[in-house]
């Protein structure tokens, strides 16, 4: 206890030097801490967004084959009625551990405001899905305010004999809708337009009504009329060009299938994903060789989740290499200085019988009583920095993303925790080899230094 | 070496001399009637049978044809009766009964096995394409010229094809059908069992096209031409604002 108190004490001889050396660490600290707050909110925003809008689920069933030609021979690589009833059979015994388990259809064709047609990709849902889905845990956490709609905003609130549509905003400016089924005034009734013509544009604008065009199941082309009846985003420029969703029955019916292409899983408990796959895929590999059991981390099923992740990790692991090389430059660098500056003192304690190993840590002491102190103030001063950047309500558009998104930390506690204690443990194995290393000269000369 | 110099040249001379010969555009024009582009109008049957991934399917069209325009409408199986493809030069517009609005879709886009929508209209290659006559070649024991045809706009069925037309009859005998880059993409023979009566003279008229997918040489499909008659439709018929009335 009295070491501790003396390398205290020995803190205070120069408390410029501690305070800038402090200091340099607990920005650094900060720095570290922040920036790791918004990769993980990155992370956990992009990770939401691929589980939940772009209906990845946690996990989901596929036939093999389906990401390669899935689009382009939809009949071959769907879940027939006998798969779907074979999945639910297996999946029996574990209903109690989804929070949903819905399936969906995806699709290509091409989208018309009878002048103009423009390729889409839809997805169809169930009308369960888009009520349970904003009652996820995990989604009201982290989901940005812009994909937490009302349900009653989107197609569950209208009649399959409206053929009710979810456009994403690009789309409907490609095609000129601006109106949405609920908030037209009342239908124009059809008539024949004439593309030429300038003054028909706010004729299109005006309809909601849409005709999709897709190549059925059965071989031929299928065509219906629909109605947009609100416009949103799935979160990505590269498909808010072309997306659409709408109910499942619908979709089914346009393309003239029961099939559908994958069963979405969403897991009561999102950390149990590691559980389901070591002990629940190999079962399913087993029973279900021709299908796939595919994870929201798969890159196949997230690739932009997957990328961007990848990405930030590695930025993450940069920081925190530079941030560990600045604050051991600095512990060297006024290490280094206090001892020069107290070589007398040093040749004293060791005539007065302390040995290299007692002085080592004895600096050591101080440096982990800076640090621990450095550590503490950046810790507060991250909490500090991370809600003034939460309550500044800044935007930013991240590269990919579709529109704004606010700039939020979401400070880690065990990053907190385990950063503070691995560069007090820095430290302390720095100031104890540099200590000893510098030390090791015979007491005369340290006596004799001036 | 100044020897096959000079026999080099000789031979470039004479493919030259020979080339600006061969009239192209009459050459294709002709081709053409005989598989549709007779500008007073006439209508015809088509039947698509289709093998693809081992599944046959099959549809029945019945075409009517003026001026560059064709009006496709879809006779079986029963539940694609009533669908029309209107081909208004090269724009082509989908109705089907019940829409608010005719789809514009592509020429190019796949209607059914190894055809595309673009193959069951009548072919119009003379104005759709700019030819180059390649050289003679046998096939089928036929003397032909190779033209090569390379798209005059982005809305053809195809950017490039290789066409054999035979010498002595003047009918198309093969096509190969080529992407932008020049890559294969499909191959088509046709025959000519039809005859046409037109101007007061008797003509042959394509019976049978068959497509093969270049990649996958099972995916087929056979287009089976019938009842060709000369028959001058009203201008009204292929007007896209009129599908709906």
């Amino acid at each position: 206890m009295e070491l501790w108190s003396l390398a205290f004490k020995n803190l205070l001889r120069n408390p410029r030097r501690s305070i800038v050396t402090g200091l340099a660490i607990a920005i650094g600290y900060t720095g570290l801490n922040v920036f790791n707050g918004y990769v993980h909110q990155v992370e956990r925003t992009l990770a939401i967004t691929s589980i939940y809008l772009n209906h990845a689920g946690h996990f989901s069933i596929i036939k093999k084959g389906w990401f390669e030609k899935g689009l382009s021979k939809p009949r071959l690589f769907s879940l027939d009625q006998q798969d779907q009833t074979e999945l639910s059979d297996f999946f029996r015994p574990y209903e109690n551990d989804f929070f949903l388990k819905t399936p969906i259809f995806t699709g290509i064709g091409l989208i018309s405001n009878g002048c103009r047609s423009l390729p889409f990709y839809i997805k169809g849902l169930e009308r369960i899905y888009r009520t349970e889905t904003p009652k996820a845990p995990e989604f009201i956490k982290w989901a940005v305010l812009e994909f937490k709609r009302d349900p009653k905003e989107t197609y569950i609130s209208f009649n399959d004999d409206d053929f009710p549509l979810m456009v994403t905003y690009n789309l409907s400016q490609l095609l000129n809708k601006k109106v949405t089924y609920k908030n037209a005034a009342s239908l124009p009734p059809s008539r024949i337009i004439d593309c030429q013509k300038e003054s028909e544009k706010e004729y299109l604008s005006k309809d909601p009504s849409v005709q999709l065009l897709a190549k059925s199941f059965s071989g031929g082309f299928a065509a219906t009329d629909a109605n947009i009846v609100s416009h949103y985003t799935v979160g990505f420029s590269f498909l808010d060009d072309i997306s659409i969703e709408g109910p499942l029955s619908l979709t089914q019916k346009l393309y003239d299938t029961q099939s559908i292409s994958r069963l979405i899983f969403f897991l009561k408990n999102p950390n149990s994903i590691n559980h389901w796959k070591s002990k629940i895929l190999p079962l399913f590999e087993k029973r279900f060789p021709k299908l796939e059991m595919v994870f929201f981390d798969d890159p196949r099923i997230s690739p932009f989740y997957t990328g961007s992740a990848s990405f930030l990790d590695s930025l993450t692991f940069l920081f925190i290499l530079i941030a560990g090389i600045s604050i051991t430059l600095t512990i060297i660098n006024s290490l280094t200085i206090s001892i020069l500056e107290r070589s007398k003192e040093i040749g004293t304690f060791r005539a007065l019988g302390f040995t290299n190993n007692q002085l080592a840590w004895l600096f050591g002491r101080e440096m982990i009583l800076l640090t621990s102190l450095s550590l503490f103030f950046g810790a507060l001063f991250s909490v500090m920095t991370a809600f003034l950047i939460n309550a500044s309500g800044l935007e930013y558009i991240p590269p990919g993303a579709s529109g704004n998104i606010p700039l939020r930390v979401s400070l880690e506690p065990q990053f907190l925790f385990i950063s503070f204690c691995s560069f007090a443990l820095l430290v302390l194995i720095v100031s104890y080899f540099l200590t000893k290393k510098r030390i090791s000269v015979n007491t005369s000369r340290l006596l004799a230094d001036s | 070496m100044f020897s096959k110099i000079f026999v080099s040249l000789i031979l470039l001379s004479g493919s030259f001399v020979f080339a600006s010969t061969v009239d192209t555009k009459k050459i294709i024009e002709y081709s053409d009637r005989t598989r549709g582009a007779i500008p007073e109008g006439l209508e015809w049957i088509v039947k698509l049978n289709s093998v693809e991934e081992e599944e046959n399917t099959s549809r029945e069209f019945f075409v009517k044809y003026k001026s560059n325009d064709s009006y496709v409408e879809s006779k079986a199986p029963a539940k694609f009766e009533g669908e029309v493809f209107l081909f208004k030069g090269r724009s082509l517009w989908f109705f089907k009964k019940g829409l608010r609005a005719p789809v514009s879709i592509s020429a190019r886009q796949k209607l059914s096995g190894a055809a595309a929508n673009g193959d069951i209209a009548s072919t119009n290659y003379a104005q759709d394409y700019t030819a180059t006559f390649v050289k003679m070649e046998t096939v089928n024991n036929e003397e032909c010229y190779l033209f090569h045809l390379k798209s005059n706009a982005d809305d053809t069925t195809y950017d490039q094809i290789d066409y054999w037309i035979s010498k002595k009859t003047g009918l198309a005998i093969k096509a190969n059908f080529l992407s932008l880059q020049g890559k294969p993409l499909k191959s088509a023979v046709f025959s000519y069992k039809n005859q046409l009566k037109y101007k007061g003279k008797q003509y042959p008229f394509i019976n049978e096209m068959k497509i093969t997918d270049a990649k996958n040489p099972n995916n087929q499909s056979t287009l089976n031409y019938s009842n060709p008659k000369i028959k001058n439709h009203p201008v009204s018929l292929f007007n896209v604002n009129n599908l709906k009335r």
